[in-house]
Order: C-alpha cells, then sequence, then structure tokens
C-alpha cells in the first residue's frame, strides 16, 4: 500500500475533524499534474476497469492453476495485516482514541467506510455467534464476484484473505475465513465465515462436500463435531 | 378503453364531493420538518424543537423504546461529535472480541 502522505490531501488539511468525508468528490483528491489519486487518509488509489479484475484473476488461473484461489488469499491476508498497521495509525488521528478503547461496531464500521467509498462493496457484520468464537460477514456488492459474474463457485478470496488479515492484527489472534455463499453462486450476496482455523478449514471440507451456507451455520451452531 | 375524466362511476353525492388533490412538494411542505407545536395523543405540546443538527435530531429518537420522556427532553445543544460517544461503555470493544476466538 502506498501511503505518501496525510497531507497530500487538501480538503482534509482545510476540515481535520469532519468525519462524514466519503462523498465521492471529498475522499479523494485527483492530482492532475502528477497523475495521482489520493484519499482522504492519505493512501494512494488507482482507477481500475471490471477487464482489469477479469484479466487478473484469469491470467493468475493460467500460471498457478487451481493455486490462484490461495495466491489470492494469501494476497488478501497480507493486504489486510498491512492495512490494520494503516487503520491503527488513522483512526487514532482522527478520533483521537485508540482502537483498543473504541466501541467494536463504531470501529468496524469505520475501518469498512473507505472501502466502500473505494467500490469494494457494502458489508454487515453478524455477531450473534460471537460466543461460539465464530462470526459471519455480509457483503453486498462483491467488486469480484459482480465482475465475475454467475460462475457456479465462490471467487471472494481476496475478501476472505482481507478479512482474515485484518482481523488477525486487531485482535492479535490467528484466524481464518472463508466464502460460504457468493454472489457468483446465483446467490443475492457473499457471505464470509470468520473464526479459528480448525473452524474454517471443517467449513471447506463442509463447503467440498456440497454443503449450502445455511447448512454450515446450522452445523456450527449445533457444535458439530470438527 | 378510453377513460373518461369526467365520468362519475356511479357515485353517491356525498362520494361526490372534490377530492382535494396534493402535489408532491405540498406534501412535503405540510411535514412539521422542525418538530414544531407537535401535539402528541395526549394533547400534550411538545416544546419547540428546532434541530440544528443531524445529530439533534437523532436525537430525539426513542431508540430504546423507552416512553417515559418526550422526546424533546433528551435534544441536546452540543456538537455532532458530543453527541455519540466512540469510546466504550457497555459495549463490545475489541479486546472482548479477540476474547472470544
Amino acid at each position: 500500500m502506498d501511503t505518501p502522505s496525510v497531507n497530500s490531501h487538501k480538503l482534509r488539511q482545510q476540515y481535520p475533524q469532519k468525519h462524514n468525508h466519503y462523498k465521492f468528490s471529498e475522499f479523494f483528491q485527483f492530482n492532475r499534474v502528477e497523475g495521482t489519486i489520493a484519499d482522504w487518509n492519505g493512501s494512494r488509489n488507482i482507477l481500475t476497469s471490471e477487464d482489469f479484475i477479469i484479466g487478473l484473476l484469469e491470467g493468475l488461473e493460467e500460471e498457478v492453476g487451481a493455486a490462484s484461489a490461495a495466491v489470492m488469499y494469501s494476497i488478501g491476508v497480507e493486504w489486510g495485516k498491512q492495512d490494520s498497521l494503516f487503520f491503527d495509525q488513522w483512526f487514532e488521528r482522527e478520533y483521537n482514541t485508540k482502537p483498543q478503547q473504541a466501541n467494536l461496531m463504531f470501529l468496524l464500521e469505520t475501518w469498512w467506510w473507505p472501502f466502500t467509498a473505494q467500490g469494494w462493496g457494502r458489508w454487515e457484520i453478524d455477531m450473534a455467534d460471537r460466543q461460539q468464537g465464530f462470526m459471519f460477514i455480509n457483503l453486498f456488492d462483491s467488486a469480484v464476484a459482480r465482475t465475475l459474474g454467475d460462475v457456479g463457485k465462490p471467487v471472494c478470496y481476496l475478501y476472505a484473505g482481507l478479512y482474515a488479515g485484518f482481523f488477525t492484527e486487531m485482535v492479535r489472534k490467528q484466524l481464518s475465513c472463508i466464502e460460504i455463499q457468493c454472489y457468483s453462486m446465483g446467490e443475492t450476496y457473499c457471505k464470509f465465515l470468520l473464526g479459528a482455523k480448525e473452524r474454517i478449514d471443517a467449513a471447506a471440507f463442509w463447503l467440498n462436500e456440497g454443503a449450502t451456507a445455511t447448512d454450515i451455520e446450522k452445523r456450527l451452531r449445533s457444535g458439530d463435531p470438527l | 378503453m378510453m377513460i373518461d375524466p369526467n365520468m362519475q362511476h356511479n357515485q353517491t353525492p356525498q362520494q361526490a364531493k372534490t377530492v382535494e388533490i396534493v402535489s408532491v412538494s405540498d406534501f412535503f411542505e405540510q411535514i412539521n420538518w422542525y418538530g414544531k407545536n407537535l401535539a402528541d395523543a395526549d394533547g400534550l405540546m411538545l416544546e419547540s424543537a428546532a434541530y440544528g443538527t443531524v445529530g439533534h435530531f437523532f436525537s430525539t429518537f426513542p431508540w430504546r423504546g423507552s416512553t417515559s420522556t418526550l422526546p424533546s427532553d433528551n435534544v441536546r445543544t452540543d456538537s455532532d461529535s458530543e453527541v455519540f460517544s466512540i469510546e466504550e461503555d457497555d459495549t463490545l470493544t475489541l479486546e472482548d472480541l479477540s476474547a472470544l476466538f
């Protein structure tokens, strides 16, 4: 992630205490002279087309075959870890509060808002099962799934890795994530399961055996042996 | 089928009386956006409350279903950022989440 400088966003310099800054014209700053796009937090952005996403995924698949899913997941994990460090900085700078002391839902929504502004989709966190050590993330308008369309299998490995990496860093526990329902399977939205590795491995096994997201949810809630 | 706008459709004299047509802009103008002089079911007059900010407006909502106070009781005069605390109270924090995994 390229983070040139927090001072590169002029509107931010003008209104440092403004929090509702996710309007397209406010969140992004287009520098025509340098040919760069910086967002409110000073992160460098690039615009890509759907063709780029298709090219990236298909090119990778051609190169490494079925391992492309694992590669995308690993890229996502690294991205999530890096982004958690970056988020730590800008959250504290903007709200004068350490992430560890903030209201969790507020913190997580604040983390995801830039992603929404960048076109990665909206999300919804389902923490109803947190006492059992797992949680669900519903993603609407996944950039990857929306681009690939209905291909009959989950495709959002990058997102799964992103969530795994981010939450691993934030909660200081090794977590994994799997997409158990995807827009590219004909569903209306994508659903991710986040939890400890053994639980995610079990979900992956059930998914390979043909279980649906609802089946997996039921088995997890009933405490099925992993 | 052609529809005659003057057709009366077997209306009785009471039904035939002119219906007041309200345009969309008229409709929105009728909404008491600023909450002034609203009377509730008990006939109580709510305090005139000009909502200076969105934060004030939402702070008047009985979010927890409490009916023991009038919405105007909750109106505060401080800024948006002070209406909502981002710091932990009785809610989850990252450390709580960490303990669950």
